[in-house]
């Protein structure tokens, strides 16, 4: 949009000629923003469920490492509430491996639990989980299944990584407009599914503006919903990328809310390196939190309040 | 005026019509806002402080209403039937009360295998294949915090556990919950072997259907069996009728006042409508009997309206006292009962006591009117003469027999078997567990058996533990102490299960180890917290608080007897302090056991109410017989009932419930009725004779019949209480029985062997004798005598009327007997050889044979009435009896005639001064 009004913009004469100018010039660019905006939306209109995951995911999983300080929330059906600090570092490998590391830092019995999960082809998603107070190994499969959540958190393992778009269908729904803002509204289902009988596994909610998931409710095999996740604190990183500082779980049926707050987010591949998502340096207490000058280079983190100098943080995708 | 009180029905027959209607339409108002309550908060004190506690734990730990759905299949585990499951599952957590559900789908399980820990749902949903299926099944039984608790140890059987989120003022709530969940248990029926619910609400749906089919049985019934005993004993339509009228009467006033003022129909009230007839009617047949007995000495040449009329009024006249006083008795008992703190039992209580009081009223002021306008005239009970026919004469000439012949032994055998039934009834127990109330063989006690068998019992209570230190239950040593509790726990033996955070926590620890043979506690305070990551919230928010300051322990249980489960309980409660330490507060609560440890407040309510009802009982006794010891020995026969009743509860294992609990108080009402009506009619009957025997005699003659009659009719009545579909309320039914054929032993055998050892006065005949005061103010006899105690010795000596010529003493007799004239005139006169010297006319206030009343000596001259004339006589050896019971009307009565004697003595030696001087 920005470049349009460059290329429109007109140097001033004087005033009446100015006037006409911009009489016509106004004409003009409400003429080609309309002819703009009806081609977006007939764009739109065009997608399929699949290609505006495509979009999702390519606008806004583009970096491959990233660290973040979160605060995590539980809260119970009686509305008491449990704070634990964790860092979490993903790092992707290649599109479709990767790893990434939960460390919890509060409360203080439970600092340096780590849970590490890795993504291997073909969509083999493993997880170990480390003690440090049962002793030095890493224990494999913490879950049979990457839906069930994770060490009393509301969150499975899977609602914190990216769907593997291959292993599912994505059928897009009538489009629903919320407040102000209009959604792509995409069911999904395994790949298999008999999507006109079977309910579906999630739902997701794509900003049409920014193809941002803003909620995404899943299902029960009776289709039955059961959790809903929706992300809070929008804020753009730069070019077509944006991030939510904030994401809320809530567990329908048992009445639990868990809420993850990022405090801090880098995009760096030297916060996320590769001895990281190792048993030896979970072992050797290398997950104790770094000294604060050391853990936030001012070039490439987030503010306080999740601001991202995407500029910088641009580079290290490279 | 109290004659004129008695009399009002008859006196203002219009006004009483009046009343009675306007009263019964007013109370007819209150029967549409009658409501049922069986909720079990009625069975709690209402000053219990256990309740803020509990609620304030229930709160915390989750409530303890819950109910459990025991399926049964030998082939549970297949992807069908756990389909089944699981849709069941979702369709209870869709009913808005649910408030939790927790059963094979929601239960955490970790699962330690191959090096590889398994932390995930038993089951997120029915598996697709067997194979998954008999996995899920093994992992189930892997687990010993599912075993017991949700599956069987064989597997056959699995428990789905429904917590209820109460609704309170819903009266409708507990039956829409069960016929929900009959709904549903009923739709998966057909899938498996067995599939039943248990829980409060199926408790409370029951409770109200078994009391709605108690209401519509018991009373009938009651009925019936009143119409046909009194049809058999009085031999009378209207005899039956008139019992019949009255009851429902009382039974509409009494039910409208409790619409009226809120008071709900509880499991006790069912017994109302049979408690009014039965109890209600024993007033009716007294009256009707004893209008038989007037009709029977009446002049039979009267016209038949006449002759019921003249009956009627001299029924009222007659039994009018021994009504009020056997009406205000039977009230007592039930209104002793008010002071539990049980809320049934008070509601209850408040109920019958207004349902005695308001027959009672509406007996005194309709009755007289039915007999005086419709009474029957033929009379198939008593002959002219007065005497008995039929069955109650049987029993009482038995009776009589027994009492002539050997009445020590009699006396010394009631001594001897009361101490027995004092001692049996030492090994009486409480209870007050609702599921008490129901019989063994009902289905619901059956299914709640069952599931204590196969799983564990459907009843728990919890053990919190409060340190006041957040993450105390981080510490090894508290996770240990909890631990040692339920160690403790195991070794009473006494119930099913318990589990707490240690059962969780050596679990994950015992995964984690991969070592089945060792359940052993993690040792550092890290490694509880990082185990505890493990478990979501909603796993552990039964076991322990958010701040993990508290740790509650869930103990399951099958104890029907709340004695058995007090013992246990106050055993934990003494240990508990050892194991845990002084730092530590513990509690020990839940709504069931709030509900059986209110039963020692039961065994306490019995005492305070038998205590104070005795002791009213006592003093109005003493008020209407004027002396303590008349007061006392008027309860003995009252007593002996309730000792042996209290001695057959415990012989037969009978426990003290809300039911059994207010027999005795009641019984001791009814049973001093006949009691009151023996010892009026035998005060009555001694004031015209001193063969004190005789008037015991016919006193029974006279009684036994009403008596026999209302007692067999009352036990007749209570037996009805045998086909309740409570068994609390059919054991109070046996047990009233009982004591009321108990009570006709004690009044038959034991009241008369005691009466003949007293002459009691009525407080009501003190006040109502009607003597010339001048004469009495003049009498020397009477002087420095209040007018009180004047009345009192006029009632302790007999009164006896003589015509004109009759002869009152006869010269040259000996007799001990002293006269004081009341009325019309004598003449004392001297036989010597052939001629009669006439020495005094005496007027009434004047006193005569004093000499032979102190030493026993001839008769010196005859006293003959020259008028009509009735005196009282002074026996001596009588007054000599008396002088136990009332010392001081004796003492003063003594002095006054050492006072008459000395007047005599000294006219005599002034007469013989005189006539020595002459001389």
């Amino acid at each position: 949009m920005a470049n349009w009004q460059n290329l429109l913009r007109r140097p001033s004469g004087n005033l009446k000629k100015n006037n006409i100018l911009n009489t016509l010039h106004t004409f003009l660019i409400t003429g080609l923003l309309l002819f703009a905006g009806s081609n977006t939306a007939l764009a739109k209109d065009s997608l399929t469920g699949r290609e505006i995951m495509e979009e999702v995911y390519q606008r806004h999983e583009q970096f491959p490492y990233i660290y973040e300080e979160q605060v995590m929330v539980l809260i119970d059906s009686s509305g008491n509430r449990d704070t634990r600090k964790l860092r979490r570092y993903s790092r992707l490998d290649s599109a479709d491996s990767g790893r990434y590391l939960l460390l919890f830092d509060h409360p203080p019995e439970v600092r340096g639990v780590g849970l590490l999960t890795t993504i291997q082809p073909p969509e083999n998603i493993q997880a170990s989980i480390y003690l440090p107070a049962y002793g030095p190994q890493l224990i494999k499969s913490v879950g049979q299944n990457q839906a069930d959540t994770f060490l009393g958190t509301d969150f499975s393992v899977s609602d914190l990584l990216p769907e593997p778009l291959g292993k599912y269908y994505f059928k897009r729904l009538q489009d629903e407009r919320v407040g102000e803002v209009d959604y792509f509204i995409l069911d999904m289902y395994g790949k298999q599914a008999d999507t006109d009988n079977e309910p579906p596994l999630k739902r997701h909610y794509v900003r049409q503006d920014i193809y941002y998931i803003t909620r995404t409710d899943s299902f029960d095999r009776h289709g039955r919903l059961h959790k809903r996740q929706t992300h809070h604190d929008m804020k753009p990183l730069g070019g077509s990328m944006w991030r939510a500082d904030m994401v809320l779980m809530e567990d329908l049926k048992a009445k639990h809310q868990s809420l993850i707050k990022i405090s801090r987010r880098v995009f760096s591949r030297d916060y996320v390196p590769e001895e990281l998502f190792t048993l030896e340096w979970l072992v050797n207490n290398q997950h104790m939190p770094l000294p604060e000058k050391e853990a936030a280079p001012p070039d490439t983190s987030t503010g306080s309040h999740g601001e991202v100098n995407i500029s910088q943080a641009m580079e290290t995708t490279n | 005026m109290f004659t004129r009180l008695l009399m009002l029905g008859l006196n203002r027959q219009l006004a009483s019509i009046s009343f009675l209607l306007a009263v019964t339409l007013l109370l007819l108002t209150g029967l549409p806002r009658l409501s049922i309550d069986t909720g079990l908060d009625s069975l709690i004190p209402a000053n219990d402080p256990a309740r803020l506690i509990y609620e304030r734990i229930s709160g915390e730990f989750g409530t303890d209403n819950r109910t459990i759905i025991y399926i049964r299949d030998a082939n549970l585990w297949t992807p069908k039937k756990l389909a089944v499951l699981e849709s069941l599952h979702h369709k209870l957590a869709g009913l808005d009360y649910v408030s939790r559900v927790d059963d094979l789908f929601t239960l955490h399980t970790i699962r330690g295998k191959d090096g590889k820990v398994d932390s995930r749902p038993l089951l997120r949903e029915a598996p697709k294949d067997n194979e998954t299926a008999l996995q899920v099944r093994e992992d189930a039984l892997s687990n010993p915090l599912i075993v017991d608790n949700f599956v069987s140890p064989d597997a056959t059987v699995t428990a789905i556990i429904v917590s209820i989120r109460e609704v309170r003022n819903d009266n409708n709530f507990n039956a829409r919950v069960n016929d929900d969940l009959n709904r549903l248990v009923a739709s998966i029926q057909t899938t498996f072997e067995e599939v039943v619910q248990v829980g409060s609400p199926r408790i409370n749906t029951e409770l109200k259907t078994s009391l709605t089919a108690d209401f519509k049985l018991l009373g009938p019934l009651s009925a019936f069996v009143l119409v046909i005993s009194i049809l058999f004993f009085l031999r009378s339509g209207l005899a039956a009728l008139i019992p019949l009228i009255t009851s429902v009467v009382s039974i509409l006033w009494t039910f409208g006042l409790m619409g009226l003022l809120g008071i709900p129909v509880n499991i006790l009230s069912t017994m109302l409508p049979s408690l009014i007839i039965v109890i209600g009617s024993t007033e009716d047949t007294h009256l009707i009997a004893s209008y038989f007995h007037e009709l029977a000495l009446g002049k039979t040449r009267d016209s038949s309206k006449s002759r019921r009329q003249i009956a009627t009024r001299l029924t009222l006249k007659r039994m009018g006292l021994p009504l009020v006083l056997t009406i205000m008795t039977t009230v007592l008992g039930f209104a002793s009962n008010i002071f539990s703190s049980i809320g049934l039992i008070q509601d209850f209580a408040i109920a019958s006591t207004f349902a005695i009081l308001a027959n009672g009223i509406i007996t005194l002021l309709l009755v007289p009117i039915l007999l005086y306008h419709f009474g029957p005239i033929k009379n198939r009970v008593y002959q002219s003469s007065g005497e008995t026919k039929g069955i109650a004469t049987l029993v009482t000439d038995a009776f009589k027999f027994s009492q002539s012949k050997f009445p020590r032994f009699i006396l010394l055998a009631t001594a001897a078997l009361c101490i027995f039934f004092i001692y049996a009834a030492s090994k009486l127990h409480v209870t007050n567990d609702p599921l008490s109330y129901f019989p063994e063989h009902r289905p619901l006690i059956q299914d709640a058996k069952r599931i204590h068998e196969d799983l564990s019992g459907i009843k728990l209570f919890f053990i919190t533990l409060d340190t006041g230190k957040e993450k105390a239950f981080q510490s090894p040593e508290n996770i240990r102490k909890l631990a040692s509790i339920q160690a403790f726990i195991k070794r009473q033996g006494a119930f099913d299960r318990s589990i707490s955070l240690a059962d969780y926590l050596a679990f994950v620890n015992r995964e984690f180890r991969q070592d089945r043979n060792r359940l052993d506690l993690p040792e550092s305070r890290e490694l509880i917290s990082q185990y505890l990551l493990f478990f979501h919230r909603s796993d552990l928010e039964s076991y322990v608080s958010h701040d993990l300051s508290r740790a509650n322990i869930v103990v399951r249980h099958n104890i029907n007897d709340s004695h058995t489960l007090n013992q246990y309980v106050r055993e934990l409660e003494v240990t508990l302090p050892h194991i845990v330490g002084g730092d530590i507060k513990t509690t020990i609560v839940s709504e069931n056991l709030m509900i059986n440890q209110a039963a020692e407040s039961l065994m306490i309510a019995q005492v305070k109410s038998l205590s104070l009802l005795l002791f009213a009982i006592f003093l109005i006794m003493s008020a209407m017989y004027t002396s303590f010891k008349g007061g006392l020995i008027a309860l003995v026969p009252a007593v002996i009932p309730i000792v042996l009743m209290f001695g057959t509860m415990g012989l037969l294992d009978i426990p003290l419930n809300p039911g059994t609990a207010m027999v005795a108080v009641i019984a001791i009402g009814i049973a001093i009725d006949g009691t009151i009506h023996l010892l009026s009619r035998y005060n009555e009957l001694c004031r015209r004779t001193d063969d004190y025997l005789k008037a015991v005699s016919i006193t029974v003659h006279e009684e036994s019949t009403p008596l026999v009659t209302a007692s067999l009719s009352l036990a007749f009545g209570f037996g009805v209480l045998l086909l309740s579909n409570f068994t609390v309320v059919a054991q109070f039914g046996a047990l009233a029985a009982a004591t009321m054929l108990f009570s006709i032993y004690a009044n038959l055998l034991i009241t008369p062997l005691i009466m003949t050892h007293v002459r009691l006065v009525g407080l009501h005949q003190i006040l109502t004798i009607s003597v010339d005061s001048e004469v009495l103010d003049n009498s020397p006899l009477f002087a420095d005598m209040s007018n009180y105690q004047r009345r009192k010795a006029i009632l302790i000596s007999e009164l006896n009327e003589f015509e004109a010529g009759d002869k009152l003493i006869e010269q040259g007799t000996s007799g001990r007997n002293m006269y004081l004239l009341l009325s019309g005139e004598v003449e004392v006169i001297r036989h010597n050889a052939d001629e009669s010297l006439h020495l005094a006319t005496l007027k009434p206030g004047q006193v005569f044979g004093e000499i032979g009343f102190i030493r026993e000596t001839l008769r010196t001259a005859d006293v003959q009435a020259s008028t009509p004339v009735s005196v009282l006589r002074f026996d001596y050896d009588k007054l000599k009896k008396d002088l136990k019971l009332f010392p001081n009307i004796i003492a003063k009565l003594n002095f006054n005639i050492s006072c008459i004697l000395g007047e005599r003595l000294a006219d005599a030696v002034e007469a013989m001064s005189q006539k020595s001087g002459n001389s």
